[in-house]
């Protein structure tokens, strides 16, 4: 990916890769992560239009003013895009600043979207689950292995995603759009994000119900009971509840304070 | 607190359930997790698991759009026929 390309246009393409980390440093309600994908930009507007500061002004300042907003490491991709497109408004003058703010505008909400479903929601779940398995019992592999595998395998897929968007410029998200690829791919990163999701509702969630009624003289164990007919049943319908608490509009804050409160008062009377 | 803390992770667990839901999510929630209680399986053999249904699922979605494709296409050559045939 990184081949084929000039001494000169991998230097700006490693400066560009450089202030794409800097996503959230700049973010502000109003426009974003723009500020930062305009200083991405500018390794190779300065190449351009070093010679124009006029030019190279209006074109910062396009990016730097205008609302940018999607997944880190799509940023990546369409910091690559938005420096072909620039290239070849310098180059050719066949697209004009609109242009290229418009192509912006439509790619970053479909990007977002596919960057939360493969990092997010699957990526992330995986290397989270084989990091917290490794964690057991306090082996610090655990968190390393979290950090390197998902802090250090995100910069590499961004420094790489920096170069296709150069490289292909918007034929790249095109072609994956028109092809059907991306809403395969949301599926396929969804399925594998959900079975994640259910491994690790059964090996983190745990409730244990400790409260044994003597009922006519015969003990009854509740826990028992639960787990003779299905183990781990009381993990999954504290999964379902809480999915459709929150869907019914409980805040995430909100959620962990009943659920501390309802384990302190069913704590005092035994029955956890 | 000891039950709290037992209990707590599912916040996390759900807020990205909620990101990802669509109608077969309950369906691959519930494989994932009869894989890990009832057969045992660890994380890492999981994930591979969850790869191949992945996999599994992007082929079979290819070959429905190609053949969707196909049919668009045969349907648009033939518009004329009924007419004449």
């Amino acid at each position: 990916m990184a081949k084929g390309f000039t001494v000169e246009e991998k230097k700006m393409l490693n400066k560009t890769f450089l202030y794409s980390l800097g996503t959230f440093m700049s973010s502000n309600q109003m426009i974003m992560q723009a500020r930062t994908f305009a200083c991405m930009m500018q390794p190779g507007l300065e190449k351009w239009y070093k010679d124009d500061r006029e030019a190279y002004l209006e074109a910062f300042k396009r990016h730097a003013n205008e609302f940018f907003n999607t997944h880190q490491i799509m940023v990546g991709l369409l910091g690559g895009v938005g420096l072909a497109l620039e290239k070849e408004r310098y180059e050719t003058g066949g697209i004009d600043g609109s242009t290229i703010s418009s192509i912006k505008a439509s790619l970053m909400g479909p990007t977002a979207g596919i960057g939360d479903s493969i990092f997010f929601n699957a990526y992330r779940v995986i290397i989270a689950g084989v990091a917290i398995s490794l964690s057991v019992g306090g082996n610090i592999l655990g968190p390393l292995f979290f950090v390197l595998g998902y802090g250090g395998g995100l910069m590499v897929i961004k420094y790489y995603a920096v170069m296709a968007g150069y490289k292909y410029g918007t034929s790249l998200i095109t072609t994956a759009f028109k092809s059907g690829a991306v809403q395969m791919i949301t599926e396929a990163a969804t399925s594998m994000g959900a079975i994640m999701i259910g491994a690790l509702v059964a090996t983190n969630i745990k409730v244990n119900i400790k409260l044994i009624p003597n009922i006519f003289g015969a003990t009854v164990e509740i826990q028992g009971l639960l787990d003779a007919i299905m183990p781990g049943i009381l993990s999954l319908a504290l999964w379902w509840v809480v999915y459709k608490s929150l869907q019914k509009g409980y805040t995430p804050i909100r959620m962990i304070f009943t659920i501390l409160l309802a384990c302190i008062v069913l704590a005092f009377f035994g029955v956890l | 607190m000891n039950a709290a803390a037992g209990m707590l992770v599912v916040v996390g667990f759900c807020i990205t359930t909620q990101s990802i839901w669509n109608s077969w999510t309950p369906v691959y929630v519930i494989l994932g997790f009869v894989l890990s209680k009832y057969l045992g399986l660890n994380i890492t053999a999981i994930a591979l698991i969850a790869l191949v249904v992945a996999l599994l699922g992007f082929k079979r979605s290819k070959e429905i759009f190609d053949s969707k494709s196909k049919l668009a296409t045969a349907g648009t050559t033939n518009e004329g026929d009924d007419f004449y045939g």
